[in-house]
Parts: structure tokens; sequence; C-alpha cells
């Protein structure tokens, strides 16, 4: 019988992403309760799912039905909630990334689960998509040691993706200006939000290849909203470059390792939609051209299939994993804020 | 009109025939396109060819020269035309690319991904530079590099306000030339990918174009444009292009770790 999630946020983020994953695992999850921040959003998206709303999350946490809760709420208040669910009973967390906004904050909130024995997914998609897995085999058996990393994110806007997913009034769409990059105080802390709310997508595959964090060599804003930073773990180069445009080509976000004698691409699709799993294609030294066959399960739906699999079966849960991840993370979203300031 | 060649390496002699209109082979330099072969110390061989002179100077696929050589050449050289033929920034597909980009805004961010074989990553680094300064369509300056190990890591900038990522690595399994790739991080996205043979792509909210398959050999268009330069009396900015990149490649090279 599917369990129910109650979730917390109704941005767009879950009447684009998670609201259309959840009905592509109804057999596993059904959605019970949607709590709002304040926005009053929660009454209409839950009212589309036939599920209960509220604001704040008092109500939700004490809803006995939400056995499962998604936490899709601004990154500071995620690793309060994932205690308050703890604490509430709840059967397992969905978070959506970052686990928290500090290494103590991340720490405090898997240490809770882990006391409870609380199932923890952190909605790192990408490190779900079945494609990193096949990479990850072709790495592991071929290629040798890994020289350098790329990952190059050029995200076309997200209302373009929204709309083949759902259907959100236009309100909900609406961006936000420009901020003021030549501040460097404000470039350093808009470095730091993209890095754990974006780059934090490709991080657990980046340490999984790179675990040991150095350095950041460079780190700069790029208008109107990116950042390019430069950092080196175990004595690898990695480049992250991103760019939010406004306009123009479809989103390319690409990590790229080059290995001893290949060169291998992952190709993630944009967010939001289910087109597959990424693509992957890999240059031989030997001067094969493979591209992989592309599955057709993708990374959104995986991390949803993950916690029905550590539910079901009682698989044990990498805490010490999720923790690492989010240090690792956090340790290159200072750095980099710290070079920006620094700099000034 | 033929404008005579002076050349020794069989792939020059093979594009002489293939310009019958244009070229002729010539065994004497004064006022014949000399071709110098790439190899180290092409410089030296090139200012010989200068100073006995010759019409233009083409250098075919030239190894790493040191600055100080590049800008002595370029003194000698004055309004002699030199035309350097770089495999992985082939002048043809440069202008193809320009004519595909020329109404666009510059971009403001680009991405290098660049890889050779240790005794090849100088010349694949300069020639991936070069794409950056052709694609950010301005000269590029060092912000910050560190190099360890034959691994580069730097950020660029443009004197249009342009913001240049690279990574660069030795890779003993790429080909030997080299192997690149340039993104532009902009709405209509160019993306130049770059081993054994060049694909150039431009992409915008309409869909992906690739830009056609090049069938002349590197040594053919090099020759056309020392010819055409000849005629014209107009040198290119292949010199000063190549001391720029040059330049930037060696410093990122050279560049300690912090």
């Amino acid at each position: 019988m599917a369990r129910g999630v109650g979730i917390i946020g109704a941005g767009p983020g879950v009447a684009a992403l998670h609201l259309p994953t959840l009905a592509r695992v109804g057999d596993a999850f059904r959605v019970v309760h949607i709590a709002d921040g304040g926005s009053g959003r929660s009454a209409a998206l839950a009212a589309r799912v036939g599920a209960r709303s509220s604001t704040g999350v008092d109500a939700i946490m004490a809803d006995p039905e939400a056995e499962v809760v998604a936490i899709c709420s601004p990154p500071a208040q995620h690793a309060a909630q994932i205690i308050a669910a703890v604490a509430a009973g709840k059967r397992a967390v969905f978070c959506e990334k970052p686990l928290g906004t500090t290494v103590a904050e991340a720490e405090e909130a898997v240490e809770a689960c882990r006391r409870a024995g609380v199932p923890l997914i952190v909605g790192t998609n990408h490190y779900f998509d079945p494609a990193w897995g096949r990479a990850k085999h072709h790495l592991t058996v071929s290629g040798g040691p890994v020289v350098s990393i790329s990952v190059t994110l050029a995200l076309a806007p997200n209302a373009r993706y929204h709309e083949l997913v759902t259907e959100l009034p236009a309100s909900a769409a609406a961006g936000r200006g420009a901020p003021d990059l030549t501040r460097a105080a404000v470039a350093a802390g808009v470095v730091r939000q993209l890095l754990t709310g974006l780059a934090i997508h490709d991080m657990p595959l980046v340490r999984d290849l790179v675990p040991r964090f150095e350095r950041v060599v460079f780190a700069r804003a790029l208008p109107p909203l990116g950042y390019a930073v430069g950092f080196v773990a175990g004595g690898v180069p990695v480049q992250l470059t991103t760019v939010m445009l406004p306009e123009g080509a479809d989103t390319l976000w690409r990590i790229a390792v080059a290995t001893a004698s290949d060169r291998l691409d992952v190709s993630f699709p944009p967010p939001f939609v289910h087109a597959g799993g990424a693509r992957v294609r890999v240059r031989a030294a030997d001067g094969r051209d493979t591209i992989y066959a592309h599955d057709p399960g993708d990374g959104y739906v995986a991390e949803w299939r993950a916690l029905a699999e550590l539910l079901d079966a009682g698989l044990p849960v990498e805490y010490d994993e999720l923790l690492d991840d989010a240090r690792y993370a956090l340790r290159l979203a200072d750095a980099a804020a710290e070079l920006i300031g620094a700099a000034a | 009109m033929t404008t005579p060649v002076r050349t020794d390496l069989d792939a020059y002699r093979i594009a002489v025939a293939e310009l019958p209109e244009s070229a002729v082979a010539s065994r004497d330099t004064r006022g014949a396109v000399a071709v110098v072969p790439g190899g180290d110390g092409w410089w030296v061989v090139a200012s010989d060819a200068i100073a006995a002179g010759a019409a233009a100077v083409v250098v075919a696929q030239p190894a790493v020269a040191p600055i100080e050589a590049l800008e002595a050449l370029a003194s000698l050289a004055g309004a002699t035309p030199v035309v350097v033929e770089r495999p992985l920034l082939r002048a043809d597909l440069v202008a193809g690319v320009g004519a595909s980009i020329e109404e666009l805004p510059a971009p403001g961010a680009l991405v290098v991904e660049c890889h050779a074989p240790a005794r090849t990553l100088g010349p694949a680094l300069r020639d991936a530079i070069g794409w950056a300064r052709v694609l950010a369509r301005a000269p590029l300056a060092p912000l910050t590099t560190e190099s360890w190990g034959g691994r580069v890591l730097a950020l660029l900038g443009s004197t249009e306000g342009a913001s240049v990522s690279i990574v660069a690595a030795a890779q003993p399994g790429a080909p030997i030339p080299g192997r690149m790739r340039i993104t532009t991080m902009a709405p209509t996205r160019v993306e130049i990918d770059a081993d054994l043979e060049t694909v150039a792509c431009v992409t915008d909210a309409a869909g992906r174009g690739i830009l056609p398959a090049l069938f002349e050999s590197p040594e053919r268009v090099a020759l056309r444009r020392a010819i055409a330069a000849v005629r014209a009396g107009e040198p290119p900015s292949d010199l000063a292009d190549l001391r720029h990149d040059t330049a930037l490649a060696a410093a990122l090279l050279a560049a300690p770790t912090a």
C-alpha cells in the first residue's frame, strides 16, 4: 500500500517537480498533506491531489497519515525540519538539497536520523540517475586515473520546463531582479548560495571521483547569475561553471571527466522534466566514440524509489556518506565565498 | 597569375598542385611564399626566409616558440605576411564560426577543457586559448592561475569583461595534437569540440546547427591565405594572435601553486 507523504513547501519546486514525480511512483507513495510557509499556496496544490493543506509545520508533523515527510522548504529550514520530523515519529524523510546551510546543522540533522533509525534521502537526483552508475562503472574498469573534471551548466529559464510538467499560476513563475555582483559581499553570498543550491546536484558525483577536497583556486560570480569556481581535490583540477540565462538555448548540464585515456561526458536532461537519464558518451584513447544506451529512468523518480526500497527492504542508510557529501559541498561553498570576499 | 611557393614539405607540394592557377613550385625563396616546417627553431628558419626576400611565410604546425623569438620575428617581418597553420585552430573554421556569431553579443563567460599528451600540452593549450580569444572576441589576460604536475586551473578575463575558466591536463591517451572543447555560456551557445577533427556547433532556442565539415586540406587553406595576403598587401594577424596565445599558455603552464 502506498505510504502517505506530507510535503513541506509549496513553491514551484513542489508543483513542477515533486507532485509530478510522485504521480509516477503512485504505487509506493501518495501525497496526503502539503504545508506552506505562509504563502497560502498549499491549499490549491493540495486540492489538485486530494490532500490536506496547512501553514507552518505543526499540522503536518501531527498528521498521522503523513508517514513520510518531504522537506522542500528554503534551505535554512531543512535541518530543523528534519529534526522535527524525527521527533514527530515520522517513518522516513526526503530532504531537498542541501541538508543544511552549515556543517553543524547537517551533522545535527543526520545524527537525529541515525539515532532514531529514520531513513533519510537527500534529493541529489543526478547521483540517483541510472546513467551515473553506468559512467562510474566505465571509470572503474577502464580509462585509468581521473586527470580533470569539468561541470558546465548553462541553465535556461526554469519556467520553460515548468510548463512541460505542470500548470503554474503566472505569479508563481515571476523572476527576481539580478543582484549587484560588483559588491563583493553580495557576490560572495550569491556564489555560496548557488554552490549549495545548484552545484550541489553534482557534488556527490564529484566527491565520488575525487573525495579529498584541498583548496579553491579561483571563484567569481558571473552575471547575470552564476559562478566560475576552480578547485583542487586529490590533486585533480575541477572547474565548475554555471550561468543562469534569461533566454536562448536549452539547458546544457554536463559533467566531463577526463581520465588518463578517455573523456567521458555525462549530459543530464534539463531540470524538472522526465526525459530519461543522462546521456553518456566516451571518447577513448583508441579513437572509439561510444554513446551508451539511453535509460528511460530518471534521477527524480529513482530517488523516490530509493526511499521506498529503504523502507520496504530495511536497507542500511548511508548516513556517513550523506554527511560527507554535505561537508564537501559546504566546505567548497565556504572557501569560494571567502576567496571572493578576500579579493574585495 | 601564379605565385611562386618554396617548400620541402610533401603536404605543401600537394597543396601547390591543388592551386594550379594560383601557385607554382619554386626553388628560390626570394619573391616566393616560403613554407617553414614548424619543428623546434622554426622561428629561425622563418627569419632566414624573410631575410632572403620571401614575399610571405607560411609556418606549418608550429611548435611552441619563445615569446622573445616571436616578437623578434614580428619586428623583422614588418609588412611581410606570416601565415600560421595551426591544426586545432584552422583559419577557415575560425572564419566560419566568426560569420555565425558576428551579429551576437560577446559571451559573458566561456569554459575551456584541454587535454593532450604531456609533450604536446603546450601547443594544445595555446590553440585552446586561441579559440577562447576568437569566441570572446577580445584579447585575454590571466586573473588567477595555478599549475602543477602537468595540470592547470585558470581564470582569464577578456578586455570586454568576459570570464574564461580553463582546465587543462596532460592526458597520455589523448590524440597527439590534443583534445579540446570550448563552450560559450550565452543564450546562443557556441561549442568547439576538437581533436582529430573539429566540430563547431551553434545552439539557440530554435535548435542546434553544426557548421559544415571542412574538406579542404589545412595546407591548401594556408597557402591560399598567404597568396591572397601577398596580392592584397595586407598581412594577416596570425603572428600577433600566435604571440598572444603562446604568452598566455606559457604563463598558465608555468604558474606555481599557491
